[in-house]
């Protein structure tokens, strides 16, 4: 037996390994679902899809978590595509929040936003802008410290990013926990990271009261998402950055014998990168209205996997940032028969699962198993 | 008649990478005690069939019989095991060991390593065969004929009786190719069999005894090599009749487009890989660069193009075709370069790694020239380099499926330069700098270059040429600068120069003896 590449694998063939790969992931998954729980896997799926989707309020919400993801993941997709390993959207995200939440907790403290003569709107429109350069700044820089240093002295970017996510965790983490600014970031000292809570209830610098109906809070950053992925596949496809981008990822020599700056670029489009992650980070805290060490909550990793399953295509993003969501919390809406609902591991396990057979079949594509072909003639 | 002995025959052998079939039903015979040249054009698959004979390959079909034994080679060690060496294009040394370790390196022999025990037996070997070899020079010390000779006796030390080289003369200069034809001529009166895989014809009517020869992964027959020459060996290697000869017409005009002066050019580490280096390119010439390889023909070309920091000192000017006036390009890099109007064509060496990205379509290769345009739209487009895509395709023959999805590297070796030395012709430059333009190519392909930097140099562009063959050297450029050692050794005039002449130059500076 041996591997041979293959290369004229027609496009429907692709597609029918894919879909077969999915279909045995999926039913692999039903079994090991019953097995742990003994409940039948049609149902598992429904009650999901019933806590996902089963109320007006809870569709928002996922589809929320949906764009929360598909936006960092957009966010990410640049720089990956430049071949630079930016494992930092993490904390690219939570110093974004961070800042956009810092806008609000000053904010809180003039005496213009606690006005009651002036309409929440009026605030509004000051605060949200605000809230968004902070964040937008905040996360640029976090994507520009890394890039500098590789373009001046050649560092390694997937360790700098990566620190820099413990570095922006511990800011935000220290800010939240310690005693003396407890009282800062809650005035009643109740809600650690709830910030504001005066100020919030009202509407001011969060989400809550655009709409008028039950979790609209949430459509603010579904639509800035949704235009960011038209915005981002223009870009990536179309657009001179773009095709520089890809040039640079390819190689580097090359980007330069056709006269394209490769630290510059690289150097733009991980600000660009970091401000995207600064500004989902702007809208979580926007929407959320706290923020928390674990605001993130490790989907800046997911939203990795997320742009490379994809191939770093934006409408692809989409469907696998879905299917994460739909995986990890659908699992917590599944009750167990001791009353106990399955956890996020739970999930975790059967998305690996399905990544697993997803990523894996990838090779089927581009090779092909021969066996027994060599046939030894006789003379 | 004695019966010929067979060293190697190999029979019905077949491979294919993909759906790409390398080798298709191969017969082919090695005799003991003879030179066997393989020929045959680019992609022909001769390296690929040598590599099933020294297994680095495994046939998919056939089999294999060394002196008439039917054998298995599944890995470099069975082919030794056989008594096959293979010596490849590119080294496999360590630059840090002596000649010596390097040679016994990876051996299992039991007890004690006796390096001064395996010094003697190099020196036997060296003196049998006529071999010039230190046993203890370190292997960074060494020319690349030497560390060659340090391959060769690597594989004699293994006892190989069926030698393999494949395109041993590539690096080597003609004064060096001779010492290296009359080593194998020794082996061969020693009883051993060898296989030369090389393009050049003239080499192969020199060395060899028969000649094998390949077309499209197919086995066309053999000759042997008292019956052959140029002419019937090219028409059987392409299939059809070749004309083997360079136009070479003088142009009207020719005047200063490029003047370099006292350049020299260091690298990472702070090793002058140019030193001091003087001369004019002119318009309606072809300057041929002749040296061996690594001699700085590659720092010469980068600097030119902006694309290497130059020492203080250095000077590099480029006068304008329509005013005349003279413009310093020292310190500008390729988009300054760009910008300031000067037409500079550069077909680099590394194809991938520098004139092109092999992910990317044949459209979006060509627009890597053209993408700039409209200053104030941040979107590209995509329409003018399409049609000159299509151009390029059509005037080069370029053979693809298409031009906007296929990615580059999918294409073979010949048409992936053509689409290189298109899209640099196509950019109506006023410099044209090409680095082994025709590397990889067939002979009629070559040919089609040849002609079109012929007509490119007629139109009054300045052609800069570094070449690897000297015949083709001899027959194409106006004039020749030879680098040795990242110095001028001499700059002559094409047309009154002798072959031996420029391969002392390159060896010596000057070409003193």
């Amino acid at each position: 037996m041996h591997i041979a590449k293959r290369d004229n694998l027609p496009v429907w063939k692709a597609w029918l390994i894919r879909g077969i790969a999915i279909i045995i992931a999926i039913s692999l998954c039903g079994l090991i679902t019953y097995l742990f729980t003994k409940m039948n896997p049609i149902t598992v799926v429904d009650k999901m899809f019933k806590g996902l989707f089963g109320s007006e309020r809870k569709t928002w919400k996922t589809v929320y978590q949906v764009a929360c993801l598909l936006g960092i993941s957009l966010a990410v997709t640049p720089a990956f595509k430049m071949r630079f390993w930016n494992i930092g959207a993490e904390g690219q995200v939570l110093i974004g929040a961070f800042a956009a939440a810092a806008v609000m907790f000053y904010a809180g403290r003039m005496p213009f936003f606690n006005d009651p003569g002036v309409s929440m709107e009026v605030k509004n429109t000051i605060i949200f802008p605000a809230m968004m350069i902070a964040a937008v700044l905040a996360g640029a820089l976090w994507g520009f410290l890394p890039a500098f240093f590789k373009s001046r002295w050649n560092t390694n970017e997937t360790l700098f990013t990566l620190m820099m996510n413990y570095v922006a965790l511990q800011i935000v983490k220290f800010m939240v926990s310690y005693r003396g600014f407890k009282n800062l970031w809650s005035p009643n000292g109740t809600a650690v990271g709830m910030i504001n809570s005066d100020l919030a209830s009202a509407g001011i610098g969060n989400f809550t009261k655009i709409g008028e109906k039950p979790g609209t809070q949430y459509l603010f950053p579904i639509v800035v998402v949704a235009v960011l992925t038209v915005v981002l596949y223009l870009y990536l496809r179309f657009s001179k950055h773009g095709y520089e981008i890809s040039v640079v990822g390819e190689s580097e020599r090359t980007a330069s014998y056709a006269g394209i700056k490769v630290n510059r670029v690289i150097i733009r489009t991980m600000i660009l990168s970091g401000a995207l992650c600064g500004l989902v980070g702007f809208l979580i805290v926007g929407a959320e209205g706290t923020i928390a060490a674990n605001s993130v909550d490790g989907r800046g990793y997911t939203a990795v996997m997320v742009s490379w399953m994809s191939q770093f295509n934006p409408i692809g993003m989409i469907f696998s940032s879905l299917l994460l969501v739909f995986m990890q919390f659908g699992a917590k809406e599944v009750p167990m028969p001791d009353g106990v609902s399955l956890d996020k591991n739970f999930a975790n396990m059967l998305m690996a699962i399905i990544l697993f057979f997803i990523i894996g079949c990838e090779f089927f594509i581009n090779y092909q198993l021969q066996f027994g072909r060599h046939k030894k003639r006789e003379v | 008649m004695e019966a010929v002995k067979n060293a190697v025959r190999m029979e019905g052998i077949t491979k294919h990478f993909g759906s790409v079939i390398a080798n298709r039903d191969i017969h082919l015979e090695l005799h003991e005690g003879e030179i066997l040249s393989l020929l045959g054009e680019n992609g022909s698959g001769k390296t690929t069939l040598m590599n099933m004979l020294s297994g680095i390959y495994y046939p998919d079909e056939g089999q294999i019989y060394i002196h008439d034994k039917p054998v298995t080679i599944r890995s470099p060690k069975d082919a030794f095991e056989n008594g096959i060496g293979m010596i490849h294009q590119h080294f496999k040394l360590v630059d840090v060991f002596t000649a010596t370790e390097n040679i016994i390196l990876g051996l299992e022999d039991k007890g004690m390593l006796n390096v001064k025990k395996a010094a003697a037996k190099i020196r036997e070997i060296s003196a049998r065969y006529g071999f010039e070899i230190d046993p203890n020079q370190k292997i960074y010390n060494m020319s690349v004929s030497q560390k060659q000779t340090v391959e060769i006796i690597k594989v004699l030390y293994r006892g190989a009786d069926i030698l393999i080289l494949d395109e041993p003369t590539a690096v080597l200069t003609p004064q060096e190719t001779e010492k290296l034809f009359a080593v194998m001529r020794n082996m061969k009166k020693d009883g051993k069999s060898l296989i030369i895989i090389t393009h050049k014809l003239h080499e192969v009517l020199d060395v060899s005894d028969r000649v094998a020869i390949l077309r499209k992964g197919e086995y066309i027959g053999d000759v042997e090599t008292k019956y052959a020459d140029q002419q019937s060996l090219t028409d059987m290697m392409v299939g059809r009749a070749v004309s083997l000869n360079i136009d070479r017409p003088k142009a009207e005009e020719i005047t200063e487009r490029l003047r370099v002066e006292h350049l020299t050019v260091k690298d990472a580490e702070g090793v002058k890989r140019l030193k001091d280096v003087s001369f004019a390119a002119n318009a309606g010439e072809i300057l041929g660069i002749a040296g061996i390889a690594g001699s700085g023909q590659r720092e010469l070309l980068e600097a030119i193009a902006g694309l290497q920091p130059l020492e203080p000192g250095s000077s590099i000017v480029y006068i304008d075709p329509k005013t005349g006036k003279e413009q310093s390009v020292v310190g500008m890099d390729p988009l300054k370069i760009i910008r300031s109007g000067i037409l500079l064509s550069f077909v680099p060496e590394d194809r991938f790694g520098m004139g092109l990205v092999g992910s990317m379509s044949i459209t979006d290769n060509v627009m890597l020239r053209s993408y700039r345009m409209g200053r104030f739209n941040p979107f590209y487009n995509h329409r003018f380099p399409k049609q000159l895509a299509n151009e390029i395709v059509n005037d080069l023959e370029v053979v693809t499926p298409n031009i906007d999805k296929i990615p580059l590297r999918r294409l073979s070796g010949g048409n992936v330069q053509k689409v290189l030395v298109g899209r640099e012709i196509k950019q109506n430059p006023t410099v044209l700098m090409t680095a082994y333009a025709v590397r990889g190519l067939d002979i009629n392909t070559s040919y089609t270059i040849y002609n079109l930097l012929t007509e490119q140099k007629m139109k009054g562009v300045a052609v800069i040429y570094v070449g690897e063959d000297l015949d083709v050297l001899l027959e194409l450029c106006d004039r020749i600068l030879v680098l040795c050692g990242g110095q001028v050794s001499g700059i002559v005039d094409g047309r009154n120069v002798t072959k031996e002449q420029i391969g002392l130059m390159m060896t010596k500076l000057g070409g003193g003896e």
